[in-house]
């Protein structure tokens, strides 16, 4: 498929744009009303009970909505590189993404990715010969050691989080 | 009916400071200790190996994680490394010709010098952002074992457990390893009891509760959490030798990964956080509960003749384990041990309800 002078696959070029509107859409979200009710329910629940948010009703919403994006993930995640049990080692992945990125910031999330993306293929080309191979795996698990040692809300995590 | 607590009080403050006040509770306690004693006498030597010894084990791994997370209330994803290293540091010295009682301290100070870094981790960060820094050492500590020649044995290496003594007797056959465990597991629980009414166990839940108002009460927060994963690791890497020499006999990596802390975690929240009892009852429903709903089923599809496919036969267990934790946790969050600890207090006055303090 054609884009431009671009030759794509046409599976990497839908899941890119499902992707990006998912990211768009998040964005939006995250400061629409019930984003802002949301992290008011992150930040403290007792205080957002008492100004009348539902508290249960946005835990399940929260719950729904991440499942809803990780499956559309994993879907196309399948169409690219195929589906094996192996694909449950992305948690870790994830997770060094988002506390990378700022476990409340978006476009931190979209930086993270890119850095854990590079510092894996760099440890793969870089690390590997010196150590004798696998280093891909452990990238991840450095990088949130590094994290929240140094910088435990992230790159672009608002200061006052203690827990999520 | 069997505790008869109702009017009696303590005379004296000997018999209120005991470890276990009540008469009934010292019987139940030395007639399960006999039993455990005699059990080789009674049950098939595949069950003495099978079933009982991995028991004893595991319970004592979990009485090691239970004071991090139930005495201390720090989360901690990655016991399993933690044995490892006492697993491998321990079969190192004995192949190097260290005795094994020598070799077992060896491992568990090696494993407790690399839990306090678990622990400088809780210093900075805690709840889930500590959850995902232990695990994040799980990965890297396996990683560390696999890949490096020295410690690991090379890429999917095995290393044999040489032969151990211990004060002179092999630690080799069904009834000395068996002995062995029950004598650790023992020692551990004592330790375990005992710690709850020292100034340390004190200091912990002074830290679990609130580290700031333990601070303010003048509970130095840094030094007691350092030291509850000290003492929690160095009970894991002792653990992991006796695992390495009592159980496993021939270690690698992959027994050592995050499943084997995610197991433990599991014990620890189903048995009942901070119980010393717990342990016993969480990692007997989580090691056998598989084997026995495995028996059943099988048991079910004979006798109803109904058929299953080899797949169902296998996993069915599994999915109805699932569900069985869930709903421990949704029906009794403290765990199995509470669900002990009601019916002892209901029985403790039993016909006299009136007179329960």
């Amino acid at each position: 498929m054609f884009v431009g002078d671009l030759l794509l696959n046409r599976a990497t070029m839908i899941g890119g744009s499902i992707s990006l509107a998912l990211i768009v859409a998040s964005m939006l979200f995250f400061n629409s009303r019930y984003g802002v009710v949301m992290r008011a329910v992150a930040d403290d629940q007792t205080a957002s009970w008492s100004v009348g948010i539902r508290v249960e009703r946005a835990i399940a919403v929260a719950w729904g909505l991440s499942a809803v994006t990780a499956t559309s993930a994993g879907i196309l995640w399948g169409a690219n590189q195929g589906v094996d049990w192996s694909l449950s080692l992305l948690l870790v992945k994830a997770l060094a993404i988002a506390i990378l990125g700022g476990l409340d910031s978006i476009g931190g999330v979209l930086i993270a990715g890119i850095i854990v993306g590079v510092a894996e293929s760099l440890a793969t080309g870089v690390v590997d010969p010196l150590v004798g191979g696998g280093t891909r795996d452990i990238v991840a698990s450095v990088i949130i050691l590094l994290t929240l040692l140094f910088k435990p809300h992230g790159l672009f995590g608002r200061e006052q989080i203690e827990r999520v | 009916m069997f505790y008869r607590r109702a009017g009696i009080r303590h005379t004296r403050y000997q018999d209120e400071r005991q470890l276990f006040p009540l008469g009934f509770d010292r019987l139940l306690i030395l007639s399960t200790l006999l039993l455990l004693l005699i059990a080789p006498l009674i049950v098939d030597r595949f069950y003495l190996a099978g079933y009982l010894l991995p028991w004893l084990i595991w319970t004592s791994a979990a009485q090691g994680l239970n004071l991090l997370m139930g005495g201390a209330g720090q989360i901690h994803l990655g016991y399993g490394a933690v044995m490892a290293i006492g697993a491998y540091g321990s079969v190192h010295l004995v192949r190097f010709g260290v005795p094994f009682e020598l070799a077992m301290i060896a491992g568990g100070l090696m494993s407790a010098s690399v839990g306090i870094v678990f622990g400088a981790a809780a210093l900075r960060v805690k709840g889930i952002y500590l959850a995902m820094a232990t695990l994040a050492m799980q990965y890297i500590i396996d990683f560390v074992i696999s890949h490096t020649a020295a410690i690991g044995g090379g890429t999917l290496a095995t290393l044999q457990v040489p032969p151990a003594t211990f004060f002179g007797i092999a630690l080799h056959g069904d009834l000395p390893t068996y002995y062995f465990a029950l004598a650790f597991c023992a020692l551990v629980t004592l330790f375990m009891l005992n710690v709850g009414r020292s100034s340390f166990g004190r200091a912990l839940v002074a830290v679990r509760e609130k580290d700031y108002a333990a601070q303010i009460l003048g509970v130095s927060t840094f030094k007691y959490k350092l030291l509850a994963f000290w003492v929690s690791s160095f009970i894991g890497g002792m653990v992991g030798a006796v695992l390495a020499v009592c159980y496993l006999r021939a270690i690698s990596p992959d027994q050592f990964h995050i499943e084997l802390s995610i197991q433990l975690l599991a014990m620890v929240i189903v048995g009942g956080l901070g119980s010393v009892l717990g342990p016993f009852f969480g990692s007997a429903l989580i090691l056998f509960a598989p084997i026995v709903l495995n028996n059943l089923l099988t048991f079910a599809s004979n006798f109803f003749g109904f058929s299953m496919s080899i797949d169902l036969r296998a996993h069915a267990p599994l999915m109805a384990y699932g569900v069985l934790v869930i709903a421990f946790l949704l029906y009794e969050p403290l765990g199995l041990a509470k669900i002990y600890s009601n019916i002892r207090n209901y029985l403790i006055v039993w016909p006299f309800r009136h007179a329960q303090r």
